[in-house]
This record gives C-alpha cells, sequence and structure tokens, in this order.
C-alpha cells in the first residue's frame, strides 16, 4: 500500500454562517488523480482556494491538509510548493515561450543558466515546439498553450497539483489529446493532482477517483 | 513691421491733428450711454476699489458705463492694440482707455497708435502746470504733446521693519554692503517688470560715472562704458541676494508678502503709501516704517491714454478728464483710498479743495511730501529696453 | 468601405450630416493652431504684414539668451517628473494591490482630480516656501528659525519644486490609468500561478505585471510626458523665473509688446513640438533598451528580486505626496481667513472675514463666469460626444477621423498652439468675446468627456432600446427617457470631469477671453506668485471648491433621483387621492 501524500482532514468551509463543506476529507496518493465534481455553488472551487492557500479572507476554514504527513494549511501558496493550472493557461503574454518556461524553472548555486535553458529546451522538444521557442505564446494553438502551461506548471517542481476546468475552454476535438498529455505528465511527475471539473469525460480520462459534491442547503 | 504700421497709420493721424477738437459739451453728449473699456493694471486692490468708485461716479454724472479690465502687465494692452492693429480692427477695438506710461506709451504713440491730441483740451488740465515736474511733459524722455493724460505722480520709496533692521542703507553701495553682511535678505524684482526696471535704472544714476548721457537716447551713448559699473554691481550683489540671485520677486506686493515673512529685509515700492495701506490691511507689522536713498529716488508721472481704435472716444475723455478733477486726485491721494500722489497744482486749486488736501490724513508709515525729498528724473525712455535686454543677457540662462 | 458610408448617410442622413459636420469643425481649429505656429515660424503672417517665408524667427530664436537653459530645464522637469509619477503609481499599486488601503486610495482619485491641479500648486507654494506652513509648524522649537531661512524650496532654479508639482498632479492621474488597465491583466490569476512557482507578490509585479502592462498604459504616459514639458500655469506659479521652462518662456514671448517676438516664439512652439515627439522617442527608446536588458532576468529563476525596497519607498512616497496635496488644501482656507498671520505662527493670530467680504462682489464674478464656462463647455461636450457616440454605434467607419483627432488637444503644446487660434479670433473680431472662450475650453473638454462616454455608451444594451421603441414609438423619447436615462450616472461623471477640465484651464480662458473673461484660474494664477496670499487663497479655495462640488453631486445624484422620484411620485398620489375621496 502506498503511502496517502495529500491528506486533507475533516475540513469545514464557511461564509457568514452559511456552511459550504463540512467534515469533509479525502487522500490523494502519488501520481494519481482525484476527480471533484458537482454542480456550480457546491464549493469546488472554494475547496481548490483552501488547498492553494489563496481562498479569500471572507472565508473562514477549519481542518488539515497534510503533504506527505505534515500539515501544510498555516503555509502561504508561495511556500506550499503547489502548482495550480486554470481554465486559461495564462502564459505570460510579453515573455516569449522559453522565458515562459524558464520563468518557472527554480534556479539554484549548482544550476548555471545555460543547464537551466537546456531543462526548458528539452521540454519544448518534447512537444515538438522547439522551433517557437523564442515566439510569443500568441503565436500558438490553444491546445499547444495549454500543454506549455502544465510543463511551465510542473517545472517549477510542485509537490502537489491542483487543475481547476483546465480543460473546459478547449475545443472538444483537441481536449483528448490534452487530457491523455496532461495524465502522462503527471504520473511522470510522479505528484498527488486534484481536479475540480463539472465534466464527467475529463474525470474518466484522468482515470481518477470521483468524489461528487451536492449543494448545501 | 513698424514700416507697416507707419504706412497704415499716417492717414488717420493727419486726419486727427488737421480737426479741431468738438466743444466739450459735444464731447459731454455724445459720452452719455457709452461703454468704456479702461485696461488698467488690477494688482492692488485698494486701486481696485478706487477705480470702482470712478465707474460708479461717472455712471451717476456722465451716464457713462466705465469697466475696468484688470491687466497683470499694461504691455498686454499695449501688444493686444498692435495685434488689433495687424488684424485690421480700426474702428472697434477693445480698449478704449489705458493706464499707461513709459516704454509703453512710446511703443504706441509712435508707432501712431493713440487718439488725440486730447488731454490739453480736457476742462480740468487748468489745475496742471506743466512747470511743476519734468515727467508732465517728458514721460520717460517721451515728448507727451497731450496725447495722454496725467493721471498720478509715483516716487520710488524703500520700506523696513525697525524691529529688525534699524538703520537701514540709504544709498545703492551701502546696500551692497548689507547684503554681504546679512546674505540672502535684499533682492529686487525681475526686470522687465517695471519697479525691477527701476531699480536698475536708479542703480545706474547712482553708479554710473556719465550720468548726464542718461537723459539723452541710449543710442547717444556708449552704452558698455555708461554702464559698466552698474553690471559689475548686479555681479557682486546676486550671490548674496535673496534666493542667491536665481529667482526674483515679481513685483511690489511680492517684496512686502516677503517683507512681513521676513524672508527679506527690505522692499521698494513706486507707491508712496504702500507701507501704511498694508500694515492697515494686517500684510505688514506696524513697525515698518519707508524712507528714501540720500541722494534721492526716481519719480514719475502715469498717464491714461485712448488707442486710436476706440469706438468710445468721447467717453474715455470724459473718464480721463473726471479723473484730473480736484474731487477724484483728492480722494486718490487719501491714504486709507491709494495714497497716490496728486499732479494737480497746489496754488492752482481753488480754496476748499487746497485746504482739502492740507487734511489728509497721513499713514503711520507715510512720508510726507518733504521727506520724499528730491525725485530723480527718469532717464530717456530708451534706456529701459536697452537695460532690460542685457540684464536678460546676463542674469535669464 | 465607400458602401458602409453610403449605407450610414442614407439610414440615418441627419446623424450623417452632424457627425460628419462635427469632425470638419474639430478639424478646423487644430489645422488653423497648426498653420498659426508653423507659417508664423518661417516669417510668414500676412495679417502683419510678413509676406515672404524666411529663417529669421529661427536665427533669432538661437540668439535668445534664455534657449538653453529654458531647454534644459523642460527636459530635466518633463523627463524626471513622467518618470518619478510612474514609478510612485506603479509601486503603489504593487505593494498595496488587494489591501483594503487600495480601495480607499482608489475612492479618493476621483475627488483630486477633480481638483485644479493650479489650487493644489498654489496651496504647496504657501506650504513649502522656507516662510511656509511646514517650515512654520517646526520653528522655532525644533529648527530654531525665528526668521524663514535662506534656502530655496519653491522656485528653485533646478525645477525640483516644480517637479515635485508635477508629480504631486500626475501620480493620482497614473495610478487610476493604471488601475483601470490592470483588470485586462487579469493581476489575480497572474499573482496566484506567480505564487504557485513560489514567486511573492512583489516579485510578480516586477517580473510579470509591470513589463505586461506598460504597452496598455503607453498613451496615457504620453500624455503626461506632453503635458509636464509644456505645462505653463503650475511652471507659472511654482517654477523658476529666471530661466523659466521652455513653455513659459515662450509664453511671454507671445505675449510682448513687440509683435516681432511673436515670431521668435512661434519658431520656439515648433522647436516644442520637435522636443515633445523626440523626447517621447527617447523615453520610448529608453523603455526598449530597459526591456532588453531586463528580459534576462525574467528567466533567471531568482524569486526575490532587491526591487523590494525599492517598490516600498515609492508607495511611501506616494502617501507622502498626498499628504503634501491635501496640507497644500487645507492651508487655502486658513489663509482665505487670515487677518494677521506672521512667521513663525503655527496659525493666523488674528482671523477675519473682511477679506472675504471685501472680495465678495469679485469672487462672485468669478465663480460665476467659471461656472457658466465650465457647465457650458461640459454640456456643450456632451451633446458632441453623443452625437458621435451614436454614429459610431451605427457605423464606426464615420467616425474614425474624429477619434484620431480627439487627442491631438491633448497632445499638442497649448503654448504656440492657442496664439495660432488667437491670430484667427482677433481676425474674426470674436477675441474676448464668452463665445470664443468656450471654444476653446470645449476643445479641451471635449477629449475628456468623448473618451469617459465611449466605452459605456457603446457597450449599453440596445435591446433596451429596442424595446422602449416597440411600446413607445418615439424614437426620441425613447432615446431620451430610456437610453440616456440609463446611462445617468456615467453621463454625470462624464459632466463632472467636464467642469473639472474646464476649470482647470488658464492659457485658453486668457488667451480667448483677452483678459475681460477672467475665470478663478486666471486669477489665482496671475496673482499665485506675487500676490497678497488672503487674496489668492479664496480664488484657488473656491477653485478647487467649485469641481469638487459638482464631482459629489455627480456621485449622489444618479443614484438617489429614482428613488427621489418614486417618493415624489407616491406622496403625489396620496395627495391626489385624499383630493377626489370627498367627491366620491
Amino acid at each position: 500500500m502506498r503511502t496517502p501524500l495529500l491528506d486533507l482532514k475533516r475540513c469545514q468551509i464557511k461564509i457568514n454562517s452559511t456552511v459550504l463543506l463540512d467534515d469533509f476529507s479525502f487522500h490523494v496518493n502519488n501520481g494519481e488523480v482525484l476527480s471533484i465534481m458537482g454542480p456550480s455553488g457546491c464549493g469546488k472551487s472554494t475547496l481548490l482556494g483552501y488547498l492553494s492557500g489563496t481562498l479569500s479572507h471572507d472565508f473562514i476554514a477549519t481542518g488539515q491538509i497534510e503533504l506527505d504527513g505534515k500539515p501544510i494549511q498555516q503555509l502561504n501558496t508561495i511556500k506550499r510548493k503547489v502548482g495550480i493550472l486554470y481554465q486559461s493557461p495564462l502564459l505570460f503574454p510579453h515573455m516569449t515561450n522559453l522565458e515562459n518556461l524558464l520563468f518557472a524553472t527554480p534556479s539554484n548555486k549548482n544550476t548555471s543558466h545555460k543547464e537551466r535553458v537546456e531543462m526548458a529546451m528539452g521540454k519544448l522538444n518534447e512537444l515538438g515546439l522547439e522551433t517557437k521557442a523564442h515566439e510569443l505564446p500568441e503565436v500558438l494553438s490553444g491546445g499547444q498553450q495549454a500543454r506549455i502551461a502544465l510543463l511551465r506548471a510542473l517545472l517549477a517542481e510542485p509537490q502537489y497539483l491542483l487543475l481547476d476546468e483546465p480543460f473546459s475552454k478547449l475545443d472538444p476535438e483537441l481536449r483528448q489529446s490534452v487530457r491523455s498529455f496532461t495524465l502522462e505528465q503527471i504520473q511522470k511527475a510522479n505528484i498527488p493532482t486534484v481536479l475540480v471539473t463539472h465534466d464527467m469525460e475529463d474525470a474518466q480520462a484522468m482515470q481518477s477517483k470521483i468524489i461528487t459534491l451536492q449543494t448545501q442547503n | 513691421m513698424i514700416k507697416y504700421f507707419v504706412a497704415g497709420c499716417l492717414a488717420t493721424s493727419f486726419l486727427a491733428f488737421a480737426e479741431t477738437p468738438p466743444p466739450w459739451g459735444e464731447t459731454l453728449k455724445d459720452a452719455e450711454k457709452q461703454t468704456v473699456y479702461w485696461n488698467a493694471w488690477g494688482g492692488a486692490d485698494n486701486i481696485n476699489a478706487y477705480i470702482d468708485w470712478v465707474a460708479k461716479r461717472v455712471k451717476e454724472d456722465y451716464k457713462i458705463t466705465l469697466k475696468h479690465v484688470k491687466l497683470a502687465d499694461t504691455a498686454d494692452a499695449v501688444s493686444r492694440v498692435l495685434a488689433e492693429k495687424a488684424a485690421g480692427n480700426d474702428t472697434n477695438g477693445s480698449i478704449d482707455l489705458i493706464w499707461i506710461n513709459g516704454e509703453n506709451f512710446r511703443t504706441l504713440k509712435n508707432n501712431n497708435l493713440l487718439f488725440g491730441p486730447f488731454s490739453n483740451n480736457l476742462p480740468n488740465y487748468r489745475y496742471v502746470d506743466e512747470s511743476s515736474r519734468t515727467s508732465l511733459t517728458q514721460d520717460f524722455g517721451t515728448k507727451v504733446d497731450g496725447m495722454e493724460s496725467p493721471w498720478g505722480a509715483a516716487q520710488v520709496i524703500f520700506m523696513h521693519d525697525t524691529e529688525i533692521l534699524v538703520e537701514p542703507p540709504k544709498s545703492i553701495p551701502s546696500l551692497l554692503d548689507y547684503a554681504k553682511k546679512n546674505p540672502g535678505r535684499i533682492t529686487y524684482p525681475e526686470p522687465p517688470q517695471f519697479l525691477g526696471t527701476t531699480f536698475l535704472k536708479q542703480a545706474l544714476i547712482e553708479l554710473t560715472n556719465h550720468p548726464e548721457k542718461l537723459s539723452a537716447p541710449v543710442s547717444d551713448a556708449n552704452f558698455t562704458l555708461v554702464t559698466e559699473p552698474l553690471w559689475a554691481y548686479l555681479d557682486e550683489l546676486h550671490p548674496v541676494a535673496w534666493r542667491q540671485g536665481s529667482s526674483f520677486p515679481s513685483g511690489a506686493e511680492q517684496m512686502m508678502r516677503l517683507l512681513d515673512d521676513q524672508e527679506i529685509d527690505i522692499a521698494l515700492s513706486f507707491d508712496v503709501s504702500a507701507a501704511s495701506v498694508q500694515i492697515e490691511q494686517g500684510n505688514l507689522p506696524d513697525t515698518v516704517r519707508s524712507y528714501v536713498f540720500e541722494n534721492g529716488t526716481i519719480g514719475n508721472t502715469h498717464f491714461v491714454a485712448i488707442p486710436y481704435n476706440s469706438a468710445s472716444t468721447a467717453g474715455a475723455q470724459v473718464v480721463a478728464d473726471f479723473l484730473l478733477s480736484p474731487e477724484a486726485q483728492l480722494k486718490k491721494q487719501h491714504p486709507t483710498t491709494w495714497g497716490d500722489l496728486s499732479v494737480l497744482t497746489f496754488n492752482r486749486l481753488p480754496k476748499k479743495y487746497q485746504t482739502a488736501f492740507n487734511d489728509l490724513p497721513r499713514g503711520v508709515a507715510t512720508l510726507s511730501i518733504e521727506s520724499l525729498g528730491k525725485s530723480l528724473p527718469e532717464p530717456h525712455g530708451s534706456w529701459v529696453e536697452a537695460l532690460e535686454k542685457e540684464w536678460r543677457k546676463r542674469y535669464s540662462r | 468601405m465607400v458602401n458602409r458610408l453610403y449605407q450610414a448617410a442614407i439610414n440615418m442622413p441627419l446623424l450623417y450630416i452632424s457627425a460628419i459636420s462635427l469632425t470638419l469643425l474639430l478639424l478646423v481649429p487644430i489645422i488653423i493652431g497648426l498653420a498659426g505656429t508653423i507659417l508664423p515660424a518661417f516669417n510668414y503672417l500676412p495679417a502683419l504684414a510678413h509676406m515672404e517665408f524666411g529663417l529669421t524667427p529661427w536665427r533669432s530664436l538661437l540668439a535668445a539668451p534664455e534657449l538653453m537653459g529654458s531647454i534644459k530645464l523642460t527636459l530635466v522637469s518633463g523627463l524626471l517628473a513622467t518618470m518619478i509619477s510612474f514609478v510612485l503609481a506603479f509601486s503603489l499599486v504593487a505593494v498595496l494591490y488587494q489591501t483594503r488601503w487600495m480601495s480607499s486610495i482608489r475612492h479618493s482619485l476621483a475627488p483630486i482630480l477633480a481638483i485644479p491641479h493650479a489650487a493644489i500648486a498654489i496651496g504647496m507654494v504657501f506650504l513649502l516656501s522656507p516662510s511656509g506652513w511646514i517650515v512654520r509648524l517646526l520653528s522655532p522649537w525644533l529648527t530654531g528659525y525665528e526668521r524663514p531661512p535662506t534656502w530655496v524650496s519653491v522656485q528653485d532654479a533646478y525645477g525640483l519644486s516644480l517637479v515635485l508639482a508635477l508629480v504631486v498632479k500626475e501620480t493620482p492621474f497614473l495610478l487610476f490609468v493604471i488601475l483601470s488597465s490592470l483588470p485586462q491583466l487579469k493581476p489575480q490569476a497572474l499573482l496566484q500561478v506567480g505564487a504557485s512557482m513560489g514567486y511573492p507578490p512583489l516579485t510578480v509585479w516586477r517580473k510579470v505585471i509591470l513589463p505586461a502592462l506598460y504597452p496598455l498604459i503607453r498613451f496615457p504616459l504620453l500624455i503626461v510626458l506632453a503635458f509636464s514639458l509644456t505645462v505653463v500655469d503650475l511652471t507659472l506659479v511654482i517654477g523658476p523665473n529666471s530661466p523659466s521652462t521652455f513653455a513659459v518662456t515662450l509664453f511671454h514671448w507671445f505675449t510682448d509688446v513687440d509683435l516681432e517676438r511673436r515670431f521668435t516664439a512661434s519658431a520656439g512652439a515648433v522647436l516644442l513640438m520637435a522636443i515633445i515627439l523626440l523626447s517621447a522617442l527617447a523615453w520610448e527608446l529608453f523603455y526598449r533598451v530597459f526591456i532588453y536588458f531586463d528580459r534576462k532576468r525574467w528567466g533567471n529563476g531568482k524569486r526575490h528580486t532587491n526591487a523590494y525596497l525599492f517598490f516600498k519607498t515609492g508607495a511611501y512616497l506616494y502617501l507622502g505626496n498626498m499628504g503634501i496635496a491635501l496640507l497644500s488644501l487645507l492651508v487655502l482656507p486658513i489663509w482665505a481667513f487670515t487677518h494677521r498671520w506672521r512667521f513663525p505662527d503655527i496659525l493666523p493670530s488674528e482671523w477675519s472675514l473682511k477679506k472675504i467680504q471685501q472680495l465678495a462682489p469679485i469672487l462672485v464674478e468669478l465663480a460665476c463666469a467659471s461656472l457658466l464656462i465650465a457647465v457650458v463647455s461640459s454640456l456643450i461636450s456632451i451633446a458632441i460626444s453623443l452625437v458621435m457616440l451614436e454614429q459610431k454605434r451605427c457605423c464606426s467607419t464615420v467616425t474614425q477621423w474624429f477619434d484620431r483627432l480627439i487627442c491631438w488637444p491633448m497632445l499638442l503644446p497649448q503654448v504656440g498652439f492657442l496664439f495660432g487660434i488667437q491670430v484667427f479670433f482677433i481676425w474674426s473680431d470674436v477675441n474676448g468675446t464668452v463665445f470664443a472662450v468656450l471654444a476653446l475650453h470645449t476643445l479641451y473638454v471635449l477629449p475628456y468627456v468623448y473618451l469617459t462616454l465611449s466605452a459605456p455608451y457603446l457597450s449599453f444594451n440596445q435591446q433596451y432600446y429596442t424595446q422602449a421603441i416597440c411600446v413607445t414609438h418615439s424614437p426620441a423619447r425613447s432615446y431620451f427617457l430610456i437610453k440616456l436615462a440609463m446611462l445617468k450616472p456615467i453621463l454625470w461623471s462624464a459632466f463632472a470631469l467636464g467642469v473639472a477640465v474646464s476649470f482647470a484651464q488658464y492659457l485658453p480662458t486668457l488667451i480667448a477671453g483677452e483678459g475681460r473673461i477672467n475665470t478663478l484660474t486666471t486669477e489665482a494664477v496671475a496673482l499665485a506668485a506675487s500676490g497678497d496670499r488672503k487674496k489668492v487663497g479664496n480664488m484657488a479655495m473656491l477653485q478647487a471648491l467649485f469641481p469638487l462640488l459638482i464631482f459629489m453631486l455627480a456621485q449622489w445624484l444618479p443614484y438617489s433621483w429614482t428613488k427621489y422620484r418614486l417618493t415624489l411620485k407616491s406622496t403625489l398620489k396620496k395627495g391626489a387621492l385624499k383630493k377626489t375621496q370627498p367627491i366620491k
């Protein structure tokens, strides 16, 4: 049995006096995807905000998030080492594709600038986009942008990944290939992943466990 | 440019000279219901209030509507007349009366842009004795020739706060000595503001080795030779002047404000009653007193003139005449009204007004006619431009 | 395109003709102003009997002793002020974005922008001069000064006080521009993406948002630059005077008795346009060079930048700036009600209403003139904007020239351009009339009103209007009672902005009004440096007060109007019922 890597314990989220989530727990293993589904307003995005540490102060959240057995809910986003992908790829429009990837690549004393460039170029090679390295993201198709955004998130070496409807804005014919690419990369990076979606196909394609939330009344 | 003006104006001015002036009664009749736009410097509230009083009186007596167009600088009005001439507006100018003297008068007169001669025909001109002051007929060396009517007389005075400065310097050289001992406390208004230019002239008169050259046009003199001591003086003064000579006050009002703030120690004004008026208004401490230099200070006469293209020349003449009336001159010299010296000659006045002038109170800080001492004549008008140009060349950078 | 124009002309002939005439009406003063500047610069002005082209004006310009000094001062103050304003405004956003502070600062922006800059500058002179309020507050207990110090803190030869005044004026404007452009970049999402990769917010602002934001605010920055290089009134109030900036030197030449100076001044005005163009190019070049080197840093992977302290200092300086603006506005009414206030007293020793009573007639006259000009020119601008925008909604090809021309008045230096128009005014004998003043004010109010109304007007859901027509069968009634009524809040904001812009105009009033038509601004500026502080205090106080009041009215009225109307209606109804009951 593998150790549960991302563990959410007895989470409760309230806004004013409305309880959005109550006594909610789950665990996700390395390289595994957990899909959270449910109608809009059920608290999916709020939960993601809690997991990423970007929840607005209007919400009151209790419970424990453990990563590798250590509680992280007190840490801010910057220290949590979390990768996030949104509906839009949010590639920085003024930076070239390579610069976008370099932005994420960590720098430390042991890696030279050259090594970092090689690392980022390697990722572009994987996508067959090495010729677009010095062009702006706007020249890429939606699917290509989504892939670069995923690689950028992973280059920052996150310990877990949160996906907020990352496929919903893609054309249907592209969706399948981006889904499988994403799953491939998650398994390669071997980190726990939480996917928020309202599309059952997304959840199934990611071979995930599924939790369906209900609207609290 | 000048050629153009001369060509354009000769015809009209010949006509004006050829005509004999209409009788005064007719002028009064023409003046009724006219609107007179009087362009006059509007920087002092007491003067503006006096002009408002004039407007009220000419409305009552002559049914003339007098509008005060407040100027920051009389040169603005002069340039407007020039611009109107250029634009071919020869009959319906925007200005009917200008408060004027010196350089501005010379510009308008030389370009034939004035209505007249008219001043000698004004009924109240009989109280003026032209021999009492040279500046009544020679406005900064330019012949008046009846093209402007005298309004008031002015003399440069200096002001100091007796609490701070007990024995003020009473000559141009001692002013420099004082500045060297007290850096940053002496200044003068920036030329070409007229008080600033007057300060240059005052200094020039005291410093030059060729004072006799100043009464003739500047072109007759060796400018460099005559003015050399002045520039040497200013070169020494500026480093120890207020704000190290990097900027200068814009006129008498700002100088008095700086005197009140104790930023500077000496202010000057062309208005002999300035100190009293400002003390009364709470703008100066009551320890401020006026004084003049040992060898005298510059004095001059100021006038009103009528542009050639005024549509209300009759109304403008009636206003000019009213300004010359003993009643208006008396009120003007009253220290709390304005305190500007009368241009009328005392012994030509009716008895009633002689007594009234004698009874005028003087403010605490106003000098008597005797203590004002000798009034130095203005240099020829052409010096103004030459001095301003040289000053600008040397210090405007 | 011809086809579409044809269609537009056929469908709404009246609107089409109005739009075309308005475009021409905007084009005419721009052409006259430019021709009236450029032709005299080459010695050609038939009105003044100069019939032959020549280079005399340029020769006398080059020989002018103030030339180099004043150009240097202009460049230094203009570029420095623009740069500092941008840095401060951006730093503040970077440091305080998404905090509660930011929303209160956001609310403070509009009133600050409504207050004419001359009023603040006048207050700054009262505040910062060696005998000013700050030194008074600290003397003699701290500084030991019994008399004001001799240092030069306003009108200094380097123009630093001018730079400060410009920065105080421009930072709120740039802050406003930045805050309204930011949503396009989704800064919140960018900050989260950055945070997920371990980047603290300030680094994201520095590496991601700053370079992405710049292209969005390039044009407003150029307007700020052009303004800073050419401003006259602010410089007259707080700038150095021997020499002053190039624009003020030109202003003095244009108003010189000697008409020949006008030609030199025209040549100078052409040079000033070249200076604006070159400064804009230099600014852009500097940006390119900066980005070229900065690019390397974006991808270096470092999560912390040394810009931290820089941003924080900038943000504090912005707050300091607003403090200065606030104190400057506070000192105006104090002076207005002073009888005696001598250095180093912290407050006046004697207060009095004498000055304001004495000035009452002139203050009322000036305030009425200012208000009349501001209200009428704003209303004209709103009417023109509505016509143009309605045409733009129907067929934007018709208005593309108008859209291009509308920004010219903001970019062209007023000194020069306006004197070019003045010759035309004098020639057509309208100079010194209310009409001429209104025309020039409208020229400067219109761009602001038009740009403010544009987006909300064009994004109005036209289906409301279609619905209304179906019901009322009257296009005019539907337009006024439904479309304009629903656009009420933005119409009021545009009106308030128009009034504020008109109140701030100095040169247009001075040039078209010929000294016959004066406003609070022309009087206050003319007296600022020299005049009686009590008088200036009164004028500047009113000058600040009116736009502020109208701004507050514009905020309050559109929202309470509907409520008020309903209450009124229901009371009337009740009254009517009571009356009818006895007859029953």
